[in-house]
């Protein structure tokens, strides 16, 4: 993410609006379902998608041979849709007979990896909060050396969630804290500084925007390093860089988290933890 | 259930189950852009079959960590589109910022009813037909589908520049549409 964000400002509210008047329209179930049953056919039976590319239609005959793609597709839909309605019911048999058969053999959970997948935009907003907040001589709330548990109570109150509130150790010097918004959404933030490194810790309320709750999510974003989990109705990320500007690798940034969990009651290998554990040492 | 990550996933060349998921996945982002770029709701059930055809038949190539599905996807829908265009006869031709915004300028809102939010949701979806079809391929991307500029440039085959100025164009021309209407309906006072 070398490129400059910058030329063109954020407009989340006609980003909303677009999104609430064009979001909502689903592809068609028969789409769908066709589709589904193609997926069932081995590549070599695929129709060729390109028939008509090496005779190019003439612009008088252009809506007669689309009418006639049309008719054939209407015709490959019934036969998809009948073929995928047969595979449908084939595979609800096979999952009675396995429960009836193989009881034990039901899948848990934790067998399929959970990757949280944010909107470019929200991260790219989480390291712009990162970065300014970074350059703030003090940071809103409270200066170094509070009192955690008020804060985290404080903060805890004003966000409606459990908020990390700790110190980080390992030289991390905390900065301040408070409630910042990253695009519309408010999160408490905490920021420590070890020499010109930065980093934050955000704790917000979680939203299915963000991805699957119980999954975890690494990535580097416009040079920072994001790396967060969601737990019981939250989200918690941090987010590292050097103020310099520079990377800050996310196996300096992944340690934090671990640090962030532990404090949340949440230790690696515990519980509810040990699946995001397995999902955080995939990605 | 979203199970699959598009960007920084560990598996390179995902099983052609897991590429089956991520695909589906994505079926309503292409079934929009399609309805954007086709204008019609049969061509673009049409154009996203093809699509997927072409993205089945291609899947042992796609690379996951260098593509991320939904950008490829995109791609292979806009490639297939321009195909289409050349075998209908339409020769696409490089199109300038300003005869873009000249074919928006053609479109006249329809009246209708402004106090209710369906009403205002009504408008704008009117408002973004009204513009051109580069136009609102990049903001259905951008707003909609939360694609980054870049993504956006890979998935329409243009520059990351060229995306930035046809999204700063489109909001500038969405917002006089909706303020004329605004005005028009006594809603704000010019």
């Amino acid at each position: 993410m070398s490129e400059s964000f910058e030329e063109l400002p954020d407009d989340p509210a006609l980003r909303e609006a677009i999104r609430r008047a064009c979001g909502r329209e689903r592809a068609p179930e028969r789409l769908r379902q066709s589709i589904v049953a193609l997926m069932a056919q081995p590549a070599s039976a695929l129709p060729q998608p390109d028939a008509g590319a090496a005779r190019p239609a003439a612009p008088a005959t252009a809506q007669a041979s689309r009418r006639g793609l049309r008719a054939s597709s209407l015709f490959s839909l019934r036969s998809l849709a009948a073929a995928a309605l047969v595979l449908i019911a084939i595979g609800v048999i096979a999952v009675e007979v396995r429960n009836e058969f193989f009881p034990a053999a039901t899948t848990s959970v934790a067998s399929v990896p959970h990757v949280m997948q944010f909107p470019m935009s929200f991260a790219i907003e989480m390291v712009r909060t990162h970065e300014n907040c970074a350059k703030l001589p003090d940071h809103h709330l409270a200066a170094a050396g509070s009192d955690f548990d008020a804060l985290r109570d404080s903060l805890s109150k004003e966000e409606g969630i459990k908020v990390f509130a700790a110190a980080l150790g390992d030289d991390w010097q905390f900065k301040g804290a408070g409630i910042c918004r990253i695009g519309d959404k408010p999160a408490a933030h905490l920021l420590f500084a070890r020499g010109d490194e930065r980093v934050s810790v955000f704790s917000m309320p979680y939203s299915p925007d963000y991805g699957d709750e119980g999954g975890s999510y690494a990535e580097t974003v416009d040079h920072a390093a994001i790396t967060g989990f969601a737990n019981a109705g939250a989200l918690y990320c941090v987010v590292g860089n050097k103020s310099t500007g520079g990377d800050m690798a996310m196996k300096e940034v992944k340690p934090l988290l671990a640090k962030v969990r532990s404090s949340l009651g949440c230790p690696p290998g515990s519980g509810a933890c040990q699946y995001q554990d397995a999902v955080a040492s995939r990605i | 259930m979203r199970v699959w990550s598009s960007r920084q996933h560990p598996l390179v060349k995902p099983s052609p189950e897991q590429f089956e998921a991520l695909a589906l996945e994505q079926l309503d982002t292409l079934y929009r852009v399609a309805r954007r770029i086709t204008r019609d709701p049969g061509r673009a059930e049409d154009l996203v079959q093809e699509t997927c055809v072409r993205a089945l038949r291609a899947r042992d190539s796609f690379d996951l960590q260098s593509h991320g599905i939904r950008p490829w996807l995109l791609r292979i829908m806009h490639n297939v589109h321009i195909s289409k265009a050349e075998r209908e006869g339409r020769q696409p031709t490089v199109i300038e910022d300003d005869q873009l915004e000249a074919a928006g300028r053609s479109h006249t809102p329809p009246l209708i009813d402004p106090a209710s939010f369906e009403g205002m949701d009504q408008q704008l979806v009117r408002a973004i037909e009204g513009l051109a079809e580069e136009y609102q391929v990049v903001l259905i991307l951008w707003a909609v589908e939360e694609l980054s500029y870049k993504e956006i440039a890979e998935a329409v085959g243009i520059p990351i520049g060229t995306v930035m100025s046809r999204l700063y164009r489109a909001r500038q021309r969405l917002s006089e549409q909706l303020r004329s209407f605004a005005v028009s309906e006594g809603i704000i006072r010019e």
